[in-house]
């Protein structure tokens, strides 16, 4: 592979060299992760699955031994476990809006996005391992008008059929890969992915099915997610403060939700243009695209904490100055601030200027910051609902204390962050990247033009 | 009458057009053959009209049945346990939302999977041939012969620009299983 990702230069005009691959090219690249898995990615491999070994004893030596009778030692269980679906299961939300605005830019990130629904099944764990701590809706605050089974089996089913939709937007989406990786290996390889690929030619017939079917489940997922967050900010968050009735929360939730995916997916592609050999895929204009998206999230994560905010103080009834004083000024100040400035600062100042945004750098390393603002958001968040003893009151009377994280918090966090983590290295042997039918589906719809005294690349938009 | 597929491999775009217009030169209908690639080429590329998809069903009907389930079980325990709260109406829309919704999209989903796998898994009607070469980029062109015909279509692919043209010594009949190159050369 080309180590350069610019082919052209006239007078300051650059165009990406990945519509100047050759389709064979972008068949080797895809093959060459599945072939040979190199010393780099395996060291990782390594770390992060002793990571998510080191997390899952340190889940069975705190709250799983301590049992489901009390909800704070599970307080890290659930700041992972929000972590993971605001960002693994937010990125593929990612890869379905830009396939809607059918931008060509997003070609080689969609894979990027989807890759980390293989990781899904590490929040499906852990949220069957919380359902069991939510009590009976009976006679405190909760959306669910004393349904039965409520909460347990209708947050259940949510979460199934996001993880069972993740799942199968991945599968379609990558089948065609499969059945072209079938083609080119030889031995077990070729066994898995010929059972992996189940006959896939590439008829006009199954083209037509891959497009729609990618098109449903995306679209299904996304749907899913807003609807499996809003359940969970309710059942998770919002009912188990005393007092809290805001309305705006499972919106703001979900907002936060798509930032972090946004930050997830370029902070992937950072590492996968440094690392993973991506460089000729992975170019400016993917990260000025993703970027510009970063800020407009960064921008209404602002706005939505602000409407909330404003109407509490505003307000400032004694059940709205606990809240306050629980969630904003005392007692998770701290954290708010760490998130304030990574979430919303740190994108506005940041991709606030056009050469940082229109650049590589500044949109990884903003990427990264709103990852782990939003690692001290969930703190504040499930520290505060997972606090309070008597959730049946119609208003905090007493405050709890900041619940402080210890050993075994740390390593739940961290070790079961790392094994999902893991999991999405693991599927990159499975997937190919970057994605082959769609990068080189793009090259049919490109043409190198000449235009007065410079040259452009004119872009077909067939539908 | 016993059909034979003729699979021919082009190496570009240009040369497998000439393949498609040679057959239906020689009064071959898009049903005849199909155009196999590695990647999807834009709706109409090779002649073939947009039509309907059966996939789209598979949804609409899942969301619809959903949708059906979640209104009979909220409908039905409103009505069959009418209990006033709040000083709502017996039969509230508002709390049978959430559960509508979930069912309407489950079901959607779980049909969306059914209607992959039997869209997938439909038995082949035709040839099963395959060459390897069409993952790194060559296009395919796979006409469904009859045994008296099968020649004559061979000499017609080779003649438009066919790098290679496999015609077919037997039926492969798994649909599921990986196709495999199986034929001999013309």
């Amino acid at each position: 592979m080309a180590s350069h990702d610019i082919t052209a230069h006239n007078g300051h005009r650059s165009l990406p060299r990945v519509w100047d691959l050759p389709p064979q090219q972008i068949v080797s690249d895809g093959l060459q992760r599945i072939r040979a898995a190199g010393s780099t990615y395996r060291l990782l491999v390594i770390i992060t699955a002793i990571l998510g070994v080191v997390g899952v004893v340190a889940l069975i030596a705190g709250p799983v031994l301590s049992g489901w009778g009390e909800r704070q030692p599970w307080t890290y269980v659930a700041v992972t476990f929000g972590f993971l679906m605001s960002t693994v299961g937010s990125a593929p939300c990612v890869s379905v809006a830009t396939r809607l605005v059918r931008g060509h830019w997003r070609r080689p990130v969609n894979r990027l996005a989807e890759l980390w629904a293989a990781a899904m099944i590490v929040p499906l764990i852990l949220f069957f391992l919380l359902v069991a701590l939510l009590p009976n809706t009976e006679g405190r605050p909760s959306l669910w008008f004393g349904w039965w089974g409520a909460p347990w089996l209708w947050d259940s089913l949510m979460m199934i059929a996001l993880v069972i939709c993740g799942y199968a937007f991945l599968y379609t989406a990558a089948r065609p890969d499969m059945a072209i990786v079938r083609d080119q290996v030889d031995g077990n390889l070729n066994g898995r992915f010929t059972r992996l690929a189940r006959g896939f030619r590439g008829s006009i017939r199954e083209w037509r099915t891959v497009d729609r079917a990618v098109a449903y489940f995306g679209a299904f997922y996304v749907l899913l997610y807003v609807g499996t967050m809003t359940l969970i900010s309710s059942d998770f968050i919002l009912a188990l403060i005393p007092g809290n009735n805001s309305a705006i929360f499972p919106a703001t939730y979900t907002v936060q939700g798509l930032e972090s995916g946004i930050a997830l997916t370029l902070v992937t592609a950072g590492v996968m243009r440094a690392w993973g050999g991506a460089r000729d895929y992975l170019h400016k204009e993917q990260f000025f695209a993703l970027g510009k998206l970063q800020l407009a999230l960064g921008l209404l994560w602002f706005y939505f904490h602000w409407t909330e905010f404003i109407i509490w103080w505003y307000g400032r009834t004694p059940r709205e100055t606990a809240l306050l004083r629980l969630l904003y000024f005392d007692t998770y100040f701290v954290p708010l601030v760490v998130a304030f400035t990574l979430m919303f600062l740190a994108p506005l100042t940041i991709l606030l200027w056009n050469r940082i945004r229109a650049g590589v750098v500044g949109p990884i390393v903003v990427g990264a910051l709103v990852l782990v603002g939003q690692v001290f958001e969930q703190i504040r968040l499930y520290s505060s609902s997972f606090s309070p003893n008597n959730i049946y009151e119609g208003e905090l009377t007493v405050i709890p204390p900041a619940y402080v994280p210890g050993v075994l918090d740390i390593l739940i966090l961290v070790g079961l962050i790392g094994g999902a983590v893991c999991l999405g290295l693991l599927a990159l042997r499975f997937v190919p990247y970057p994605s082959i039918w769609e990068v080189t589906g793009g090259l049919w719809l490109r043409a190198r033009k000449p235009f007065y005294k410079t040259e452009v690349v004119v872009i077909g938009k067939p539908d | 009458m016993a059909v034979r597929g003729v699979l021919g491999v082009f190496k570009d775009l240009d040369t497998a057009i000439a393949g498609v217009d040679a057959l239906n030169e020689l009064g071959y209908k898009r049903d005849d053959f199909e155009v196999l690639t590695n990647a999807p080429y834009p709706e109409g590329t090779f002649g073939e009209e947009s039509g309907m998809h059966r996939l789209g069903l598979f949804p609409l009907v899942g969301a619809a049945c959903g949708f059906a389930v979640g209104l009979l079980i909220t409908g039905a325990t409103q009505m069959a346990y009418p209990l006033v709260t709040g000083g709502k109406p017996l039969f509230s829309i508002p709390p049978m939302i959430i559960i509508m919704y979930e069912g309407t999209l489950l079901a959607a989903v779980i049909f969306t999977v059914i209607g992959m796998l039997f869209e997938s898994r439909l038995p082949r009607l035709g040839s099963n041939l395959w060459d390897p070469r069409i993952s790194r980029g060559y296009i395919g062109i796979l006409v469904h012969a009859s045994e008296e015909k099968a020649d004559e279509a061979a000499a017609t692919l080779r003649r438009a620009g066919a790098e290679d043209v496999i015609l077919e010594e037997r039926r492969v009949p798994a649909p599921a299983r990986a196709p495999q190159q199986k034929g001999a050369r013309a």
